[in-house]
């Protein structure tokens, strides 16, 4: 049991439950994305983003348009669907579910 | 001095070092190696490519104009690492996400019914079908073709999936087309997962999110295999419909048991000895076929809806359409039969006098032969005797006795006919074309076994009574059958409280007190 693995799978798992919870509130391009993730030190390489990106795509919870930009090249602004906020309010829910749990054991063990 | 590139990365030119070319070109080489078995690489790749667009012109500006080797090992290290963009940290450390990992990298389980245009005759509906279950497409044709020859029943099925079946135009949904079949195979093993998944509990959700492709979470996969199964046994009902409309409908097989060397009675030519005429029974008949084939239409599209989940706005209105023409045969049906069932409504009836004849016995002797028809066919009614019937006329047997008490001393005989239609008029008018020969010669009745009505009159419940009054101390010998008046304790001459009665079918055999 690697340390490294188990903090990169805990991370992942609450990776897409970000992605789904910066895009509810507006639109966003994937800069955008990974600087929120960055500044929150969720992720330390920018690549990852991507593929979870084209999944929750291809998953259709996320939807994307093209946006000309003035500085660069055309940008993809991704936003949630309609399946995407119902699995975004499920994780929501699963979410404070897990974090009440792990609250409470690790509490009760810290005693 | 660097030797320098121009670089076209997403519509924006680069003037790019060699070095850095040849890096950043390394990169895209191990990036793509290292997606082969991601679903959607291609985009995965091209998003990348842009990123790497915008971070390398937020690198220019007037006094820049060329991206150094020293950029591109920043912009590629702020990326990572292209071995590390799928995690697959997990593989090795449980057992059960292996499994998860294994079903995922075999393709896309999310898979999708598409027009395949690359191997199309005419829209790519086989060819998307075949590769949707992984069939060989000489199945599929043979199949259209079969359907098709078979009262042309693949010609709107084809243009309806021509219709609500998408085009396969990405890469991905070229993808999801060839995606994992699903069989009964790959039906049990989600069954299995969404039992495991339910026995796991509260690890649901650390399971649904550390597996990269488990957004099917446990409810949808329950979901979707109740939906497949009940699509399969839409399906499976269609189809069977399909076959008996085909067998018994379209064509002209026979279902009406007749006996002799012409055979089976057709669905149509039942319809025709029913329906008033000729329009009702062309209207009636169009009206079935219109509404029974777009039930059956309905049901398959239903049922292709819900294994292949097309539930896109054409496949709604293609439902509603269908809906829509069905009523429609329907409504036609139920107009012509109330029509039809109007014209049962009145009886009519008519007597003709046979005569008198003063003796101690009457003897009834069946006429066998006078009325069969020699170009006819006969039609078998349960176990009640025949019709027969050629172009002009219908011939039943079953002719009705009843017995009272003669007022004087002399057997009195008359016949009665009966027949339905919508006004007693009518009624009566059909009646008195019924046929039916009865003649007393010295003590003598001699009666025909069967009777005859035109054909174009239909079948209106036409009916023969013979009725005879017998004198006191006579008697009726019928058959085997001796009727003697002592026996009949008949009080009255009220002709609606019979208490004697019988019938003679066709051959000649009569039955006492047996009416029905």
């Amino acid at each position: 049991m690697k340390l490294e693995n188990t903090k990169a799978q805990m991370r992942k798992g609450i990776l897409e439950f970000c992605i789904l919870s910066i895009l509810e509130k507006k639109e966003a391009y994937p800069s955008d994305i990974i600087d929120t993730l960055k500044d929150a030190k969720l992720i330390v390489v920018e690549g990852t983003l991507y593929p979870l990106l084209t999944r929750l795509k291809n998953a259709e919870l996320l939807t994307y348009r093209w946006e000309e930009s003035t500085s660069g090249p055309p940008r993809k602004y991704y936003s949630l669907t309609k399946m995407g906020s119902a699995f975004l309010e499920e994780l929501n829910s699963t979410w404070s579910e897990l974090n009440t749990a792990v609250i409470k054991i690790t509490k009760n063990n810290s005693k | 001095m660097k030797k320098t590139l121009s670089v076209n990365i997403k519509g924006i030119n680069f003037v790019i070092e060699e070095d850095a070319y040849e890096l950043l070109q390394d990169y895209l080489d191990r990036l793509e190696k290292s997606l082969k078995n991601e679903e959607g690489s291609q985009e995965i790749i091209e998003d990348v490519e842009l990123r790497i667009a915008e971070l390398s012109s937020s690198k220019l500006n007037d006094s820049k104009t060329v991206i150094e080797l020293e950029d591109i090992k920043e912009i590629l290290s702020a990326l990572g690492n292209p071995e590390d963009f799928i995690d697959d940290t997990d593989e090795e450390s449980t057992s059960s996400s292996t499994k998860h990992e294994q079903q995922t990298s075999n393709g896309p389980t999310d898979k999708r019914l598409y027009r395949d245009t690359d191997n199309a005759v005419i829209a790519g509906v086989c060819s998307g079908i075949a590769s949707f279950f992984k069939i060989d497409i000489v199945f599929i044709r043979a199949l259209f073709i079969v359907v098709f020859l078979f009262a042309g029943f693949g010609i709107p099925v084809y243009i309806i999936m021509w219709i609500i079946v998408p085009k396969a135009k990405t890469t991905i949904d070229r993808l999801r087309m060839r995606g994992k079949p699903i069989t009964v195979e790959s039906m049990r093993e989600e069954v299995e997962n969404a039992a495991e998944r339910f026995k796991n509990g509260s690890a649901k959700f650390a399971d649904k999110i550390r597996k990269g492709d488990g957004y099917s979470n446990t409810v949808s996969r329950g979901a979707r295999f109740i939906s497949v199964f009940c699509g399969l046994g839409f399906v499976f009902f269609g189809l069977i419909f399909l076959v008996i409309f085909i067998i018994f409908g379209i064509g002209s097989t026979e279902i009406i048991p007749v006996h002799g060397e012409y055979g089976f009675l057709s669905a149509a030519e039942f319809g025709e000895l029913v329906l008033s005429n000729s329009s009702d029974f062309n209207l009636f008949w169009w009206g079935a076929f219109v509404g029974i084939s777009s039930a059956i239409l309905f049901a398959l599209l239903v049922g292709s809806m819900l294994i292949f989940r097309l539930y896109n706005k054409w496949a709604k209105f293609s439902l509603l359409g269908l809906f829509l023409i069905g009523l429609t045969g329907g409504i036609i049906c139920g107009i012509v039969g109330a029509r039809t069932g109007r014209d049962f409504f009145s009886e009519g009836e008519g007597y003709r006098t046979v005569g008198s004849v003063k003796s101690l016995q009457l003897v009834v002797i069946p006429q066998l032969d006078e009325m069969s028809i020699k170009d006819g066919f006969q039609v078998n009614r349960d176990n009640d005797g025949f019709w027969e019937m050629n172009d002009k006329f219908i011939i039943m047997d079953h002719i009705k006795f009843k017995y009272i008490r003669s007022n004087d001393s002399l057997f009195h005989v008359r016949q009665y006919f009966s027949a339905r239609s919508y006004s007693n008029k009518t009624a009566e008018l059909k009646s008195e074309n019924i046929r039916h020969n009865a003649n007393l010669f010295g003590d003598s009745l001699l009666i025909d076994t069967k009777f005859k009505f035109p054909r174009k009159d239909k079948l209106r419940d036409q009916g023969v009574e013979v009725i005879i009054e017998i004198p006191e101390n006579g008697k009726v010998k019928i058959g085997n059958q001796i009727i003697v008046l002592d026996q009949l304790n008949q009080e009255d001459g009220n002709y609606n409280n019979y208490r004697e009665r019988g019938s003679m079918e066709g051959d000649g055999e009569y039955y006492h007190n047996d009416w029905d």
